[in-house]
């Protein structure tokens, strides 16, 4: 998983955090008695703090199933029309040590099988065609994250190193955040940063000419602010910088340039920054929350990325949450993409027609259904999850009109089983 | 060290005070405790003519309001977020209802004459701003009792703690706020009554530290006509709940923990459920005899020894 999706889901995290402390939900309302306890009974705060709710045991467990469409015919040249397939099992345990340290350990485990784009290349109509990699791929990766949080009365401070590992693929990341929070907790600011580096070492047996091991190195710094609006709605919002140096390119992706094909290249660098807005509120009456979510991206080789996601989370009885969700997402081009060149190009000169890179804008629908099991199975914070999604790309959803979609663009399903527990 | 036990009587409940500590010090640290006790009934109680409380209902109309002192103010904070947390079933302006339930007498109010309370009735309806607090119509009342006595236990065990006691335990009448656990690590053993014999113990819970509080239908309740009617009154509706049987929980402070009985009491058959998505150390009985909550022991019967169709002990 990229040191972006790890920014990402702690970021999530501390929303999340921030959220159940102000609307009223499961937890909330302990939070808020407590809270609102605290200036009448001297030594409260002290007691609270220690037996935090925050630093109990927690176990999770996720199962997914990830299916990309295949292509039509129309749009493919050679090689399987079928995409990836990726099942992935995902286990997070959390364990407090002494009153304010909780160490935390994810482990993915993900099969991949099934072929990727491996070139594009022009049909006889003047039309970009893919030329998609022979049948069955099988690929597995792990990964492995380790966290330790130092838990104050007032501010969090956490470590993190992790490493991921495929066939041909080997990094290693480390991280460090910190939030403090002012105003009686209504205000927190974070900062982080973080550090990866890895090693890609193809495999040859598709492709001419013969790979060679590649390395690159990702640095990022990140800041943060969540803000408690009122006792029903909290904000966030963040910005991160990431600086990218090494080989940034697909080593399993060929461009063609004047009817030759030869390797994906990339620049060697790569500067992105992203600004990150939550906010969720809550409507007491109708037991719901708003979830509303934008995301702006813009880096060194062009691309701009807009995401904007609502979805409502519904209560149900006091036991289910049903929540629907769209999510919006379109980016611009990167400055060396195009589906093929016309025209030859010097060897040095950076060409990619990889779709990730393309014009193009996205719709998805997620549903997820959420079931406390507490009482059925006499186990505090157990809870079930069912989610859904189905993804579509293509130009017809980017804003503004785009020349030529790049025929590889993929759509998805997902369905997604979660357990959890707590003690 | 030894353990000195003292007991009193304070708001219209049997209080223990259990300490530890040389006599001659826990003796001086029991009078403070129960100095405590006697203070906050002098002031919020209902009953007494010169109490803040009474000042208060008695201006109930007038629209200046009463100004009242840091202390109440916190108290009234407190009452405004659990009234908010519980969707209004948490109401301390409920006290009113007590005109026409009348659970010595055993006599079950017409519906027209609980009908005619509800618009007295209503947290949304009373201006507080601190420190001024307005209770706009006639007839409307505060009524502390439903969460000082658990207040009190908090503020005892933290005064004792403050005067240098490590170890003991409060009780005011059921609500227990722990000073400290036994010198040696040992928990307090608290015994949770079989809500259809109260006076046998169903199982016990440990407390460390923290507060213990229990609701239950069995507490002053009446059966007419083969009905039982338990005391806990749903403000809103002004009529008993039914669905559990007795609720207990463990809190960092008694007043939390009485908060969240009486509200889970008020959910009735899902009150149970709302504790466990809560989290919350508790230990419940249902009326069907079903028990559960996180702080079920393993030696406890999974039914409670409640007999259905057998006639019901108040």
């Amino acid at each position: 998983m990229s040191q972006k999706k790890r920014r990402a889901r702690s970021e999530r995290r501390a929303a999340e955090r921030a959220a159940v402390r102000a609307a009223r939900s499961g937890r909330g309302t302990f939070a808020m008695l407590t809270t609102s306890a605290l200036a009448l009974i001297p030594g409260l705060a002290e007691r609270a703090a220690a037996q935090s709710q925050e630093n109990g045991w927690s176990f999770a467990y996720g199962y997914s199933m990830y299916a990309e469409g295949s292509l039509p015919a129309s749009k493919v040249s050679a090689g399987s029309r079928e995409r990836y397939d990726i099942d992935t099992h995902a286990f997070k345990l959390a364990a407090p040590i002494g009153g304010n340290i909780s160490l935390g350990l994810d482990v993915a485990y993900e099969k991949m099988t099934g072929a990727s784009p491996w070139l594009i290349e022009s049909d006889l109509a003047g039309d970009p065609v893919v030329v998609m990699t022979g049948a069955s791929i099988e690929d597995a990766r792990t990964d492995v994250l380790a966290s330790v949080t130092f838990i104050g009365e007032k501010s969090r401070t956490s470590l993190t190193g992790g490493t991921s590992m495929e066939d041909d693929y080997t990094a290693i990341n480390f991280g460090f955040g910190r939030e403090k929070d002012f105003n009686q907790k209504a205000t927190t600011f974070s900062w982080g940063m973080g550090f990866s580096t890895d090693e890609i070492d193809p495999n040859g047996t598709s492709f001419n000419p013969l790979p060679s091991k590649h390395h690159k190195k990702v640095g990022s710094f990140s800041l943060g602010i969540a803000q408690v609006i009122d006792r029903a709605s909290v904000a966030q919002s963040s910005l991160t910088l990431q600086y990218a140096d090494g080989y940034l390119a697909d080593p399993y992706k060929l461009v063609s340039a004047g009817g030759i094909n030869s390797e994906d290249r990339r620049p060697g660098t790569r500067t992105q920054i992203s600004w990150l807005t939550r906010y969720r509120r809550h409507f007491e009456r109708v037991h719901g929350s708003l979830h509303a979510d934008y995301q702006f991206n813009w880096d060194t080789w062009d691309v701009k990325a807009n995401t904007l996601e609502l979805g409502w989370h519904q209560e149900l009885f006091e036991l289910i949450t049903i929540a629907p969700s769209i999510r919006y997402y379109t980016q611009s081009e990167a400055k060396f993409y195009a589906p093929y060149f016309a025209l030859g190009l010097p060897a040095t000169q950076d060409a990619s027609s990889d779709y990730r890179l393309s014009p193009y804008g996205a719709l998805s629908f997620k549903l997820r259904a959420d079931v406390s099991l507490a009482d059925l199975l006499k186990v505090p914070q157990a809870r079930i999850g069912l989610q859904y999604e189905r993804y579509e790309s293509g130009a017809e959803y980017a804003i503004g009109s785009i020349g030529t979609e790049n025929p590889a663009l993929v759509d998805f399903s997902v369905l997604m089983l979660t357990l959890k527990t707590g003690f | 060290m030894q353990l000195q036990r003292s007991a009193f009587k304070a708001m219209g409940s049997p209080c223990e005070l259990r300490l530890y500590g040389e006599p001659a010090r826990t003796a001086e640290v029991a009078r403070a405790a129960q100095a405590e006790v006697v203070r906050l009934e002098a002031k919020y109680s209902r009953y007494r003519e010169d109490s803040l409380a009474t000042r208060i209902n008695r201006s109930a109309g007038e629209l200046a309001g009463v100004e009242v002192d840091a202390e109440t103010a916190l108290l009234l904070d407190y009452a405004a977020t659990a009234w908010r947390e519980s969707e209004a079933r948490f109401d301390i302006t409920s006290g009113i209802l007590r005109r026409v339930w009348n659970f010595k007498a055993g006599r079950v109010p017409a519906a027209d004459e609980v009908a005619a309370l509800l618009p007295l009735i209503g947290w949304d309806k009373v201006r507080w701003r601190a420190p001024r607090l307005v209770l706009p119509l006639r007839g409307m009342e505060i009524d502390f009792g439903g969460y000082v006595k658990e207040y009190a236990a908090d503020l005892v065990a933290a005064k004792c703690r403050e005067l240098g006691v490590r170890n003991g335990l409060v009780d005011l009448g059921g609500d227990l706020a722990a000073i400290g656990p036994h010198p040696d690590g040992r928990p307090w053993r608290v015994g949770v009554r079989d809500p259809r014999a109260p006076d046998r113990a169903l199982a016990q819970l440990a407390l460390h530290a923290g507060g213990v509080a229990t609701s239950g239908d069995y507490e002053r309740c009446m059966i007419v006509d083969g009905v039982r009617y338990g005391h806990v009154l749903d403000p809103r509706s002004g009529w008993p709940v039914r669905g559990l049987a007795s609720v207990s929980v463990i809190a960092d402070a008694c007043l939390v923990a009485g908060t969240l009985t009486t509200c889970a009491m008020l959910r009735g058959t899902r009150g149970g459920a709302w504790l466990d998505a809560l989290g919350a150390a508790s230990f419940y009985i249902e009326e069907s005899g079903r028990v559960g909550g996180a702080l079920v022991p393993k030696t406890a019967p999974q039914r409670a020894s409640v007999a259905q169709g057998r006639l019901l002990a108040c």
